[in-house]
């Protein structure tokens, strides 16, 4: 299981020799060049680079959303080139998504949403509903628990998103410029929740950023551009 | 693996999100299950009304001509042949019947309407209702009749009094409840003589024919015996059938075997047919308008089934729901149509359990269709 506590393998992130292409053919396009990338349990990368670098593609092959068609791509224990029906859901259950847009169902209240991640994790420590509750207030949303999106501004549903991807305490987090929508001081509760999810479950985060201000939050910068890791350092 | 418990849940809460979709879309199912109610309904008044003067005959057994079919068919049998019955062991009591059609004349407004013509003898048994027997005495005298309370309302005044049948005046002498059906307004009980003064100007008629003869049996007796035993006795012009299985027989042909049968089995398909199109009308766009939320739960580890299990109780609660209203509806319908008409179009039990089945299917079927578009959802176009 990729669930639970992440240190128990050597790596959270095992990349090597990936390549990655949309297409087929004439339309065939290569955007990932023989990526290679190591990321420590409970480390907080943070990956940036112009935009068309491919970092989004990145992101989703190691969400298992994607399948290269070259390389090694082993996470929190699982081979992701094999990996397929109940293990792939598995996989991902044990991850924490925040996408560019946060998707949140309509229907459905801030506390709800976050209750849909929390339901698929039965060995989650406490009480499921105190949990959640205490997550949205820790964001800055226990006034509005009960608040359908359409109700909520931009960045409190970003932030409801962002509670969705931490409240099962996943092994991996992975996150699309999820601070682009939110002002520094909720950033920085973002990057707290993040810091603390690492110290205390050995949560790895991979972060996509253009956002020059939080390179410094990180533990690793790893720079992509034209589809080739440019450089790779550790702070 | 993602547990699938909360999947009903979290349906509800979709449909009960936008409220004027989901009144909507059960405004939808119900229109298609009015449908096949009201299908089964008119089905139900020409099976009920093409079998009730058979119904309420007092007969075991029944005996007529071998090409009489259905009952209401009028084909006449040897007169002989209640004689030849009569004598068979274990066969009590044998009356005639005479069936026939004539013209009832409106007295109010001069038109003249279908009616049925019963022939029977006053001192034997023939029908079940007790309003028949208590009356039946009077129509010993010749030129008299009972006339059907339940006849169309075509015919005017209906109730004692002088009445116009056919050439002849007869007098109304009382009233028995029996039912109209698709050939005749009504129907008339008199006895042999009075029937034979009615038919004089009818081809065919003759005394040495009758239309059946309806069998009692005596305490003893038993059925198949008897029926074997007229089997062999008995011309081979001739058949004897028990009350029941002429019944079966007859539901039979009415079923399969007539044209407007077929023409409303074909209306309840088209009702299914369009409830599918409407209900997956319905949920297509409802998880089209949520595919990138369902693509959401795909890649945050739910599974297909998840989304699956949600939609199709979306359908089934439309399916309930659009039930109700539609039972409703079609009851009153179906209600005022029996007022209207006298035709039995009523529905039973088993129909509405038949339309509450139908619908579930229905909507099911529309389910597994609209889901189509989730299987292949791609969670990847998400980020
Ligand atoms: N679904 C797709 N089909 C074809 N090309 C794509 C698709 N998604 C992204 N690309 C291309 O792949 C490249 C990398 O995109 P992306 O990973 O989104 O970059 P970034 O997130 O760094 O901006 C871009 O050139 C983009 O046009
Ligand atoms: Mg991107």
């Amino acid at each position: 299981m990729a669930a639970g506590d992440a240190r128990k393998h050597e790596k959270a992130i095992d990349i090597s020799g990936l390549d990655y292409a949309f297409g087929e053919h004439e339309a065939r396009k290569q955007v990932l060049y023989d990526i290679e990338l190591a990321v420590a349990p409970g480390e907080f990368a943070i990956m940036t680079g112009p935009s068309g670098s491919g970092k989004t593609t990145l992101l989703s092959l190691v969400g298992a959303l994607r399948r290269p068609q070259q390389g090694r791509i082993v996470c929190v224990g699982s081979d992701l080139m094999r990996l397929q029906g109940v293990e792939l859901e598995a996989y991902r259950t044990g991850l924490g998504f925040i996408f560019q847009l946060h998707n949140l169902f309509p229907a459905l209240t801030a506390f709800q949403s976050v209750q849909m991640a929390a339901d698929l994790r039965d060995d989650l420590p406490g009480d499921k509903m105190e949990r959640i509750a205490s997550l949205l207030t820790e964001l800055g949303l226990g006034e509005r628990l009960h608040y359908r999106p359409s109700k909520l501004s931009g960045g409190q549903r970003q932030r409801v998103a962002i509670a969705r991807a931490l409240v099962h305490r996943p092994a991996l987090v992975l996150a699309d410029e999820p601070t682009a929508a939110l002002d520094s001081q909720n950033t920085e509760i973002v990057l707290g929740l993040f810091r603390r999810l690492a110290r205390e479950n050995g949560t790895t985060v991979l972060m996509v950023t253009q956002d020059a201000r939080v390179f410094e939050r990180a533990d690793r910068l790893v720079n992509l551009v034209d589809g080739r890791i440019d450089s790779d350092s550790r702070r | 693996m993602a547990s699938l418990r909360t999947a009903p849940i979290f349906s509800l809460r979709l449909l009960i999100h936008e409220p004027a979709r989901l009144w909507a879309s059960i405004g939808g199912v119900t229109f298609a299950l009015l449908l096949m109610l009201l299908q089964v309904g008119f089905r139900n008044a020409l099976l009920d009304s093409a079998l009730q003067l058979l119904r309420s005959l007092d007969a075991d057994i029944i005996v007529m001509d071998k090409e009489k079919k259905p009952f209401l068919a009028r084909v006449g049998m040897a007169k002989e042949r209640l004689y030849q019955a009569q004598s068979i062991v274990g066969v009590e009591s044998a009356a005639p019947l005479w069936l026939s059609m004539l013209q009832w004349k409106n007295m109010e407004d001069g038109t003249v309407h279908p009616i049925r013509v019963v022939g029977l003898d006053p001192d034997s048994p023939t029908f079940l209702q007790s309003e028949v027997n208590a009356l039946i005495g009077l129509l010993r005298q010749p030129g008299t009749a009972l006339i059907d309370s339940r006849s169309r309302s075509s015919y005017g005044y209906v109730g004692r009094g002088m009445a116009q049948v056919g050439r002849t005046e007869i007098e109304i002498v009382g009233t028995f409840p029996l039912g109209t059906d698709f050939e005749v307004d009504g129907t008339i009980l008199v006895s042999e003589e009075t029937y034979f003064k009615l038919t004089k100007y009818q081809r065919f008629q003759t005394h040495k024919l009758i239309e059946v003869a309806l069998l009692k049996l005596g305490p003893d007796a038993d059925e198949e015996a008897v029926l074997a035993s007229l089997a062999h006795h008995l011309p081979t012009d001739a058949v004897a059938l028990s009350k029941q299985q002429l019944i079966e027989r007859d539901l039979e042909h009415w079923k399969s075997g007539t044209p407007i049968s077929v023409i409303l089995m074909v209306g309840v398909a088209l009702g299914f047919a369009v409830g599918v199109v409407i209900c997956y009308q319905i949920l297509y766009t409802e998880v089209l308008d949520h595919l990138t939320e369902f693509a959401t739960l795909k890649a945050i580890g739910y599974s297909d089934r998840y989304i699956q299990i949600a939609v199709v109780v979306e359908a089934w609660v439309l399916s309930i729901f659009g039930f109700l209203p539609a039972m409703a509806i079609g009851w009153t319908m179906l209600e005022t149509l029996r007022q209207l008409s006298g035709l039995p179009a009523g529905l039973g039990v088993d129909d509405a359990v038949t339309i509450l089945i139908l619908s579930i299917t229905m909507c099911t079927l529309a389910g597994i269709l609209a889901l189509r578009k989730v299987r292949v959802l791609d969670p990847a176009e998400l980020f």
